[in-house]
């Protein structure tokens, strides 16, 4: 049987050719493209470290001298600082807000981040890591507004009121610095001749930026007290810094109008107001567009090609088991089963597709060699060959079967003696 | 001649319906995919309202750097490099400087929150953009010059607030500041990338904006857009604006200020480019040049087959014409002019289908998922012609092997059925 379907492959050459052809590319770009969806799904599902749902941004503003209100510098008693913890203590206070928090470059999903360099404390060992590592600003409240648990799962923040220190560190870069050791306690400076020391205060779970990125080594620079807060306001605008809520469960995005209209004046401090509330949604939904929009334009790609698979194969086999109805016949004639008709047609069919099995796999151990599948965000396993490999091959193959259902259908129906005229 | 091929080619159509549902089928969906990519492009392309002279505009959008021995910044620019670089220059027909916002507005009274996109500009903006008044007028350049607190607002925005478009002369509050509702405009869809927007203020009237700027107060929050008399221009312009930033730089004690490939033309921004990255023509084209060949490779591979087959069939017949005097073009041309038949079919149904399938899917094939699409963005002449152009070479991809072998065939071989390979 499969010298004899290769044999009519064979005899069929031209036109198999080119299906053969099509389905070469077609098997290549679809496993590249199966491939570089299943990292991005699988990266996406993982956990984030974060919880954004029903968490705002407040943004602040700062009046003009212009508008009516102004509190001239001369009257004012306060620095801009304290008038920002006393707003964010307002917000703190309705009923409707679960918790609220300041932090500078620490708003996910927006574009202000900030890097800072540290070092080891307290070694005299002179291949210390020094490198550099995103450093969020924030307030302890910071936790709770994003249910961000330490490592072994408790809340937080309450490990970080247990404890003292000015650091929070993630589990990537606790790995990075202590090589599996335990940084809980352990003490960090900015820099080799800086004096100053900071304690780890404790290790919280790996944070990712994005859904579509890996988790990177980052630290949280905690502001305890709200002097803290002040002496930060003091060195950067105080509309740049950011102030976070977190609303109580069951608060719908569509009472936020009527919540802020309550607030009344409670949302100005002397020259600070704020000025409109952003769901964090929106800022995730602004920044992974373009990644999720390539996603869907990949899951079109892929349609595209399956469709085309299945329309070449329906319409070559169409027309091929009319022009060779004559052969067909013959077939009946002398006794061959319908049922085996048919099977030689899907042997053909599958045939063809596994004679591309074997220059897709060294186009893919091309792939591998020069390393262009994306090994960071998920690294490259049997499982993940697997997948990719066995899912392109069977989305082919069904398509090659589905298209080849139709014209064996027909063959079924021939008559021996009508299908012998032709012979 | 062509008559009778059509005749024929109609014939044959009919015969074979589901393998000419399938052709029809196969070429339309690549028509399709190819022109949605032609589509997407021609929205970033071409002009509509109201950016109808986008052939003729020049943009720095966010891209400034300005550079001194501490550091470099990159983004915006202050009013005073605009003043300096920009409002200075001769050649072009309208200068405009815009910086971006978002500010709750509200009726005087009743404090409200949602945001709303606010574009701060100047009058020079409203002679590059051919905006539609539905009610009142623009700011002029004497409320500039004395920070007169007047706005234009888009119609949609009018209606939010006030529940009508007849709002000229009553007060909006911008967060805290009052303002007077100037002129009520037609509403601009999101795809039109610098005039698009809810609120447009005159910049002199937020001290704060004018005054945020650092590096010896050359970088800020403003980007550039200019209207030249004629393309022709765009070299002058940018010699000229050279010039004047050689100028600008003198009279800074260390910073530098360049905007590093800007200005760019629409079509720069077409193919992607940006303030901050250029993307060079050559990527361009090799990037989408790719797609569109792997649209059209794997469908004409996939035409192949069948085209293959169904001459096959038609072997004898071709024989006979031969034996009768029928010369290799006459065949040729034949079975092109059939297949013709079958990608036009196909390229129609692929176009219309394009024209549906784009305002379907525009969530993710568009950079702003809320794209109002307007009939002046899809129906260009230049997208039937780019369309039919495709539709050919198609044909051509898909019948001219299959029909060049039958025409070279051996008169013999031909009428015996045999294969000759």
């Amino acid at each position: 049987m499969i010298i004899h379907t290769l044999k009519i492959i064979w005899n069929q050459r031209r036109s198999n050719g080119w299906i053969f052809a099509e389905l070469l590319v077609v098997a290549a770009i679809l496993w590249s493209v199966m491939d570089s969806l299943l990292v991005d799904v699988c990266t996406y599902y993982s956990p984030l470290g974060r919880d954004i749902s029903n968490v705002y941004r407040v943004n602040l503003g700062k009046m003009n001298p212009s508008t009516s209100g102004y509190v001239p510098d001369s009257l004012k008693e306060t620095s801009d600082g304290e008038d920002l913890v006393r707003l964010v203590d307002n917000l703190r206070q309705a009923p409707q807000v679960d918790e609220a928090c300041i932090s500078y470059a620490a708003c996910p999903y927006t574009w202000s981040t900030a890097w800072m360099s540290v070092t080891q404390a307290g070694t005299t060992d002179t291949t210390e890591v020094t490198d550099q590592f995103q450093c969020f600003r924030v307030t302890p409240s910071y936790f709770d507004v994003f249910r961000i648990k330490s490592e072994d799962g408790k809340t937080l923040r309450a490990v970080v009121e247990q404890n003292g220190g000015e650091l929070v560190i993630s589990k990537d870069m606790e790995t990075k610095l202590y090589n599996g050791q335990s940084g809980m306690g352990r003490k960090l400076k900015w820099s080799a001749t800086s004096t100053g020391t900071m304690t780890i205060a404790a290790v919280c779970n790996p944070i990712r930026r994005t859904e579509y990125e890996r988790s990177e080594p980052c630290f949280y620079l905690l502001m305890r007290t709200d002097q803290d807060v002040v002496e930060e306001a003091n060195n950067i605008p105080v509309q740049n810094m950011e102030c976070l809520i977190r609303m109580k469960d069951g608060f719908r995005a569509e009472d936020m109008e009527n919540f802020l209209q309550g607030m009344d004046d409670r949302l100005t401090v002397n020259n600070l107001y704020a000025s409109s509330v952003t769901p964090l949604g929106n800022f995730r939904d602004t920044m992974l567009k373009d990644r999720r929009d390539a996603m869907m334009k990949k899951i079109i790609l892929i349609c595209f090609m399956l469709l085309n698979v299945f329309f070449g194969i329906i319409g070559t086999f169409w027309l091929r088991t009319q022009y060779r109805r004559g052969e067909m016949g013959l077939r009946v004639a002398v006794g061959s089963s319908r049922s085996r008709l048919e099977g030689f047609l899907y042997a053909e069919g599958i045939s063809l597709l596994a004679f591309t099995a074997p220059l897709v796999l060294i186009f893919i151990i091309n792939m591998l060699y020069f390393d262009m599948p994306d090994t960071v965000r998920l690294p490259y396993t049997w499982w993940r060959f697997t997948v990719t490999f066995g899912g392109t091959f069977l989305l082919l193959g069904l398509m090659i079967v589905v298209g080849i259902w139709f014209p064996a259908r027909r063959i079924a129906k021939i008559e021996p003696a009508e299908a012998l005229h032709y012979e | 001649m062509i008559k009778q091929y059509l005749k024929q080619a109609f014939q044959m159509l009919q015969e074979n319906r589901l393998v000419t549902v399938i052709s029809i089928a196969g070429t339309a969906i690549s028509i399709a995919m190819i022109m949605i990519v032609v589509l997407v492009f021609q929205i970033q392309f071409a002009s509509f309202y109201p950016e109808n002279d986008r052939d003729r505009m020049l943009y720095v959008h966010e891209g400034t750097e300005v550079r001194s021995s501490n550091g470099w910044s990159r983004g915006g620019m202050s009013v005073e490099a605009v003043r300096e670089c920009f409002y200075s220059l001769q050649l072009p027909e309208a200068v405009s400087a815009y910086a971006l916002g978002a500010k709750p507005l509200s009726v005087p009274g009743k404090r409200m929150y949602k945001a709303y996109a606010i574009t701060y500009t100047d009058p020079g903006f409203w002679k590059i953009f051919s905006f539609r008044f539905l009610a009142g007028k623009p700011f002029t350049q004497a409320d500039m010059d004395s920070a007169i607190p007047a706005l234009v607002l888009s119609a949609s925005t009018a209606r939010k607030i006030y529940g009508t478009t007849d709002v000229v002369g009553k007060q909006v509050m911008v967060d805290m500041e009052e303002y007077t509702i100037c002129g009520v405009v037609d509403d601009v869809s999101r795809a039109a990338n610098t005039a698009y927007g809810d609120v447009w203020i005159p910049y002199t009237t937020d001290i704060n904006l004018m005054n945020n700027s650092s590096m010896e107060n050359m970088s800020g929050w403003f980007s550039v857009c200019m209207l030249a008399k004629k393309r022709a221009d765009f070299n002058p312009i940018k010699a000229e604006l050279k010039k004047h930033i050689a100028l600008y730089n003198a009279t800074k004690q260390e910073a530098e200020i360049n905007f590093l490939n800007n200005p760019i033309s629409q079509f720069d921004v077409a193919i992607g480019s940006i303030g901050q990255r250029t993307v060079e023509l050559k990527d361009y084209l090799a990037e989408t040049g790719g797609l569109l060949l792997f649209l059209l490779l794997v469908p004409a591979l996939n035409l192949l087959g069948v085209t293959h087959s169904a001459v096959q069939k038609r072997r004898m017949e071709m024989g006979v014409r031969k034996a009768f005097g029928a010369t290799k073009g006459n065949l040729l041309r034949q079975v092109l002019y059939e297949n013709c038949l079958i990608t036009l079919l196909g390229g129609f149904t692929g176009l219309a289908c394009s024209f549906i399938f784009l305002p379907l899917c525009k969530e993710f094939l568009l950079k702003d998922s809320d794209t109002a699409l307007h009939g002046d963005m899809l129906f260009q002449p230049a997208v039937f012609v780019v369309a039919l152009l495709f539709s050919l070479l198609l044909n051509l991809l898909s019948a001219g092997i299959p029909a060049a072998r039958i025409a070279r065939q051996p008169i013999v071989s031909s009428l015996k059925d045999n294969d000759v390979l």
